[in-house]
């Protein structure tokens, strides 16, 4: 077969016969990059000969030294001229007999080989043939599989995602063993290439949000997508919106309960965060545990975080508040102990809080920056040396150091990291109300906050479901998290296609 | 119910009863048993809250039974298959007027109150501005959301008005109620009319019938609506009367206010307990305006339908606030607030019934897919 | 949307650099814990403040600061009214008044008894900044000096006042803590009422005691301890307290647990209502220096027997001074009248303790029912026969 017939009318490249001119062109398609290997072999010693060509990095030398090479070498008769063989039957003894690897591949598509070496796998050209076999030989040197920095339990699985997305479709299967688990996956990236995949199962999940993230889905154009954030910011409802509409997470355990729950999950190759939609501001508050633990540790857990995320965003405005405009509010001898203590404070509370507030977000944001051992020290001496130094300076009342700490906490205290980061965003716009308005200030930011959650959207979901709109039969998961014998269904605002998850207890059938 | 389709152009059952009641407890609680208070002798402005109460339901199953008839419609729609478009025109721009005046009028009381119990300083303007671009905000989204707030919304101030009368159970001397039965009945009517003016607003149902998705149970859902208010109302009254006495009712301004001022707070977290109800004040107050507004513009994009949403909120948001700012002290407001029931009364309650009536015998039915 | 959002955040910032018209630090403020009015020269008012030092009240709790500095300091203002006097005040003070934490407003008898408790009240009732949870006492002469009383044990007087007179649940003879919030109820009513007393011995302050005013908002004169007492079952406001009663020439103490009261009236002759007032009482022995045997049914009987004289006799001697001497009704008969024979109440109700004063005729029986409960954990400490 000549060069110019080896292209068809689409333009598309096929493998040529010559085994030296495949060489000569995955070499220049390449640009003989010093991590290609290119061996060749003679088959079972004999005259036919093909070669292996893999990049060194991606590939996994040990089956390829010791499944492909080898067996080759020790093919036999094959690899006579004068077997008898077609070429085409050689090429379908060598991959159906001769080499013991599970994956492997006919193609004769040039897109298709180089496309496969670049994941890492082997390509193998055999003189005369006019198709290649692709290897799966991909080794990624990939992490081990740890719990979740970011989301550590106390009780719970110790397992977390990694970069590897074979990896993380593993963990999902691992624990739903279900038929109807779909994984659908996308390549995403012009030049990246990388794997997306969709998780659903089939059955449960409404059908509309498989269509609506798929439609979404398929919109994405870009170079590279090094991490999910790309994809929930190219997919998220309102770009405007301060909350996450996309919940991340690292925990295959949560992601596989979102999808029990009807929900569908996006991963990313390259990145341990997986994206679960569609979301709602409940979700941001929960965490697995809170199913883990007995009903009652559960919900009253639950209950503190709900406390946490309105410190999180009101108290340091509400102290600004009635330190500034309402003292009548304040028990009198608190009062008294706070004017006192703010007698030589030269600042307003509000420049007073905002000073305070923003020398934590340094100190956090330093924290992350700094070499681990030292980032830890620096957070909490920072914090005491600078909150001290600031009193005794008389720069800040202790109050608002007491305040400050007792936010920080809090803000932390939220599940979803990113849920975090936006309180702490809107904690500023209420300090700035409060600072203007007082009491009344902090309302009116309130309002808008509650007409903002009620707006958005996540996936054509209301936010802020299942209180507005209304699910009463949600709401035994809500803030109180009921016994898990009375969750024996899987929420209504999800309009799964299958409601029941459990029996009630003594109607087991 | 279902939450996807859900989307912003339905209305459930949930949201039409919290977004009546809503609707209606509103400026008036406040002042409600003063009025009472005055025009009936002991407590027997029970007596004409009933009354009223009745009255409101009344009109609330009918202008309910008007939603049933006519399912997927708004009111505009309604008189348009009831009477013509000339006619379903006047109604609208009726509506618009009264529902706008409603909301300068809402938006000025809140001013009032906040500056006599929040500030000292701060200007009526400015409260003024920032609540209604608040309340602008609120209105430049869609309407199903604004019903959806009230979800949100109500629990809370529900919430904080029975803390603040469980609060008060140590204070109440139910000796105070008596004697009871002491008022000629002619007072009682009187009270009556005070009673109905704070049942006021739940009419602009009408105009949300075309989203509401169960016809069929809107009856049930505005009745619902109703009865929070009411039964709010006769316990505010009650423990007004039964811990400041039918006098001091009378004398004071806003004695549910007061009620919130006595508090004490148990372990002494905090004081001054009005300043907290006052901030949830605002809340109910902020869904009685929005909605206003809100119905203001349905009317108005009935009539014009090429003009967009948020062209209206930019434009009518400084005559709200130039209307806001006319009357010169709380007594003129007082007659504003008479004249806006009046109307209300004449167009939310009076309109409607009309329709009914027409339609009955018409015989004119809604096509809708209800049954 | 874009546009609004933007125009909202441009005048939250403009907002927040030029405005904040109520905003005012809290150190800035000077907390008026405590007011005394009392009567100036030429018929004005002369108005004191108690304010509180913040920093001299954390020196004596926390250690540091100026111990040595009063925590308190109190300024006198005069003028015709008091908001002008108040207002006057704020010259000579670099901390404006601020009145949210006033917990107790004196009042001098001198302006008491000329009627103007009402003049006194309006701007505090009025005024936003006041609650009507802060206590009204009349002193027993000049009002501003209890506020310069020494306390031992706290550091402001006012807080001294303000504590002691919470102590009704431990004694009879205080009037329980009377609010603004009924002040103001018993100015727009038309009938006679009590106000704690408040006088001052050496560095001690008394609340024992009430002051009584006519239904013309006059006082009339003072209650002492004893008459207070009586008036205070005559309310039914007793919660607890003791009575000395003599057993065999012996102290013994009665300690009340708890006392109820019921009226009846007889009003077939409206002009001339008759009264029976029920008084149930129940308590133990608090202290006991005789040697009689307590099991002994006798002995409770006696000591029922003695506690319900001592009641009796008390009530009587303030229902004689309320109905002759003061002409006024502060035990509450005409609130029982309105609410229960409402229609009789609005013939003689301008009689009652103004006009005919039909109050002073009436004829009132009081029924007194004591019973010992038990006697504390011990029978006695004397041997018997000793």
């Amino acid at each position: 077969m000549s060069e110019t017939a080896s292209e068809d009318k689409r333009g598309e490249n096929y493998v040529f016969s010559d085994m030296q001119e495949n060489i000569g062109h995955i070499r220049r398609m390449l640009g003989d990059p010093a991590d290609l290997v290119i061996r060749i072999i003679s088959i079972g010693g004999g005259e036919r000969s093909c070669a292996l060509v893999f990049l060194s990095g991606l590939s996994d030398k040990a089956v390829i030294d010791e499944q492909i090479v080898r067996q080759i070498l020790k093919a036999g008769r094959i690899g006579q001229e004068d077997s008898g063989l077609e070429i085409s039957e050689v090429l379908g003894g060598l991959r159906n007999e001769t080499m013991s690897v599970s994956q492997v591949l006919e193609v004769n598509l040039w897109s298709d080989v180089i496309k496969a070496v670049l994941y890492g796998d082997t390509a193998m050209f055999l003189e005369g043939a006019d198709d290649a076999l692709l290897v799966g030989t991909q080794n990624w040197k990939e992490r081990s599989i740890e719990e979740p920095p970011t989301e550590a339990l106390v009780r719970g699985p110790r397992e977390g995602f990694t970069e590897k997305i074979e990896t993380n479709v593993g963990l999902i299967r691992r624990g739903i063993r279900d038929m109807n688990l779909r994984f659908v996956s996308y390549t995403i990236g012009r030049r990246s290439r990388k794997t997306l995949i969709l998780t659903y199962i089939q059955g449960i999940i409404h059908p509309g949000i498989v269509e609506e993230a798929r439609r979404r889905l398929d919109t994405i154009d870009i170079d590279d997508a090094p991490e999910s954030g790309f994809i929930e910011q190219w997919i998220e409802d309102s770009f405007l919106s301060p909350f996450p509409q996309l919940l991340h997470t690292e925990r295959p355990d949560k992601v596989r309960a979102a999808l029990l729950q009807g929900k569908a999950v996006i991963m990313l190759e390259g990145t341990p965060f997986a994206l679960i939609l569609p979301t709602t501001f409940v979700a941001l508050i929960q965490s697995p545990e809170d199913y883990y633990e007995r009903w009652m540790i559960g919900s009253l857990i639950r209950l503190l975080r709900y406390f946490a995320v309105f410190i999180a965003l009101f108290l340091p405005s509400v102290y600004i508040a009635l330190v500034s405009f309402h003292p009548g509010m304040i028990p009198f001898k608190l009062a008294f102990s706070i004017a006192a203590a703010r007698e030589g404070v030269p600042f307003p509370a509000v420049i007073e809080a905002l000073l305070m507030e923003g020398t934590l977000e340094l100190l956090r944001e330093a924290g992350i920056r700094l070499p681990k051992p030292i980032g830890q020290t620096i957070g909490i001496v920072g914090g005491l040396v600078i909150g001290e130094a600031a009193v005794q300076a008389g720069v800040v009342s202790p109050i608002m150091v007491i305040v400050v700490a007792i936010t920080a906490i809090s803000s932390f205290a939220i599940p979803s990291y990113s849920a975090g980061i936006s309180f702490r965003m809107l904690r500023f716009a209420t300090m700035l109300a409060a600072a203007a308005l007082g009491l009344f200030g902090i309302i009116l930011t309130f309002i808008m906050i509650s007409i903002h959650l009620v707006r958005l959207k996540s996936f054509g979901m209301p936010y802020s479901t299942p209180v507005a709109p209304m699910f009463t039969s949600d709401w035994r998961d809500l803030v109180v998290r009921s016994p898990v014998t009375f969750l024996t269904r899987r929420p209504q605002f999800m309009q799964t296609k299958n409601a029941n998850r459990a029996s009630k207890r003594g109607k087991r059938t | 119910m279902k939450s996807f389709e859900y989307g912003d152009r339905e209305i459930g059952t949930a949201e039409v009863f919290f977004g009546v009641s809503n609707m209606v407890i509103g400026f008036w609680i406040l002042t409600l048993p003063r009025s009472l208070a005055t025009i009936t002798n002991s407590s027997d402005g029970w007596m004409s809250i009933v009354l009223g109460g009745g009255a409101s339901l009344a009109i609330g199953w009918l202008i309910a039974s008007l939603c049933k008839r006519f399912p997927k419609m708004g009111l505009m729609e309604m008189t348009k298959s009831v009477a013509n478009r000339a006619t379903a025109n006047v109604v609208a721009m009726l509506f618009a007027c009264y529902t706008f005046l409603f909301v300068s009028y809402e938006t000025r009381g809140l001013a009032n109150i906040a500056k006599l119990y929040l500030f000292d300083r701060t200007p009526e303007e400015a409260i003024c501005l920032f609540f209604l671009l608040v309340v602008a905000y609120g209105v430049a989204g869609s309407s199903a959301a604004l019903l959806r707030l009230n979800l949100v919304f109500l629990p809370i101030v529900l919430l904080i008005l029975l803390l603040v009368l469980a609060m008060n159970i140590p204070f109440l001397n139910l000796n105070n109620l008596k004697p009871m039965f002491v008022t000629d009945w002619k007072d009682l009517l009187k009270g009556t009319k005070d009673t109905v003016f704070s049942f006021l607003g739940f009419e602009v149902i009408l105009f949300y019938n075309a989203w509401i998705n169960r016809p069929q149970k809107v009856r049930r859902a505005v009745l619902g609506g109703l009865t929070i208010p009411f039964t709010l109302y006769l316990l505010v009254f009650f423990f007004v009367i039964g811990i400041f006495g039918s006098e001091v009712t009378k004398n004071t301004l806003y004695p549910t206010a007061e009620l919130a001022k006595q508090v004490e707070i148990p372990g002494g977290f905090f004081e001054r307990f009005e300043s907290i109800f006052f901030t949830i004040w605002t809340i109910t107050l902020f869904s009685t305006t929005a909605m206003a507004f809100d119905v203001t513009i349905i009317a108005l994009r009935s009539l014009f339908p090429k003009t967009k949403r948020i062209t209206w909120v930019i434009a009518l948001c400084p005559i709200a606030y130039l209307a806001a700012m006319q009357p010169q002290s709380v007594t003129e407001l007082d007659i504003l607030g008479k004249w806006i029931s009046y109307a209300a009364i004449a167009i939310g309650w009076g309109i409607p019934s009309l329709l009914l009536g027409a339609a009955m015998m018409r015989g004119v039915r809604g096509n809708g897919c209800a049954s | 949307m874009g546009a609004l959002r933007r125009g909202i955040a441009a005048l939250t910032v403009l907002t927040v650099i030029s405005g904040c018209w109520d905003r005012l630090e809290i150190e800035d403020r000077g907390f008026v814990v405590g007011s005394a009015i009392d009567q100036g020269e030429n018929g004005t008012f002369e108005l004191t403040f108690q304010l509180v030092v913040p920093s001299a009240m954390q020196g004596t709790s926390a250690g540091g600061g100026h111990p040595s500095a009063m925590a308190y300091q109190n300024i006198t203002s005069s003028g015709a009214t008091l908001f002008k006097a108040a207002r006057k005040m704020s010259n000579e003070t670099s901390r404006s008044p601020y009145m949210e934490h006033n917990k107790i407003i004196i009042i001098s008898e001198a302006l008491a008894r000329a009627g103007k408790i009402q003049e006194v009240l309006d701007v505090f009732i009025r005024d936003h900044e006041m609650r009507r949870a802060a206590k009204v006492m009349i002193s027993a002469g000049q009002a501003k000096k209890l506020l310069n009383v020494k306390p031992d044990i706290e550091t402001l007087p006012v807080q001294y006042i303000n504590s002691t007179s919470e102590n009704p649940q431990k004694s009879e003879s205080i009037v329980p803590p009377t609010t603004m919030g009924r002040v103001h109820r018993f100015l727009l009513e038309t009938h006679s009422f009590a106000i704690p007393r408040i006088a001052q011995t050496d560095n001690k302050i008394s609340l024992s005691g009430a002051a009584v005013f006519g239904s013309d908002n006059r006082m009339r004169g003072f209650l002492n301890g004893e008459e207070t007492t009586g008036k205070n079952f005559f309310s039914g406001r007793v919660k607890a307290g003791a009575l000395e009663i003599e057993l065999d020439g012996k102290a013994v103490v009665y300690e009340i647990k708890g006392a109820d009261r019921t009226i009846r009236a007889n009003v077939s002759d409206p002009r001339k209502p008759e009264f029976t007032v029920n008084v149930n009482v129940e308590g133990n022995v608090g202290e006991w220096h005789t040697d009689a045997d307590l099991l002994d049914p006798k002995v409770v009987w006696a000591i029922e027997n003695r506690v319900r004289e001592k009641i009796q006799t008390m009530m009587y001697s303030v229902l004689e001074k309320l109905q002759k001497q003061y002409k006024a009704d502060a035990i509450g008969l005409s609130d029982y009248l309105n609410e229960n024979h409402y229609r009789i109440w609005q013939k003689i109700k301008d009689d009652w303790d103004h006009g005919e004063n039909l109050f002073s005729k009436c004829r009132v029986i009081v029924r007194v029912n004591a019973k010992l409960r038990i006697f504390g954990t011990i029978e006695r400490v004397q041997r018997k026969g000793d």
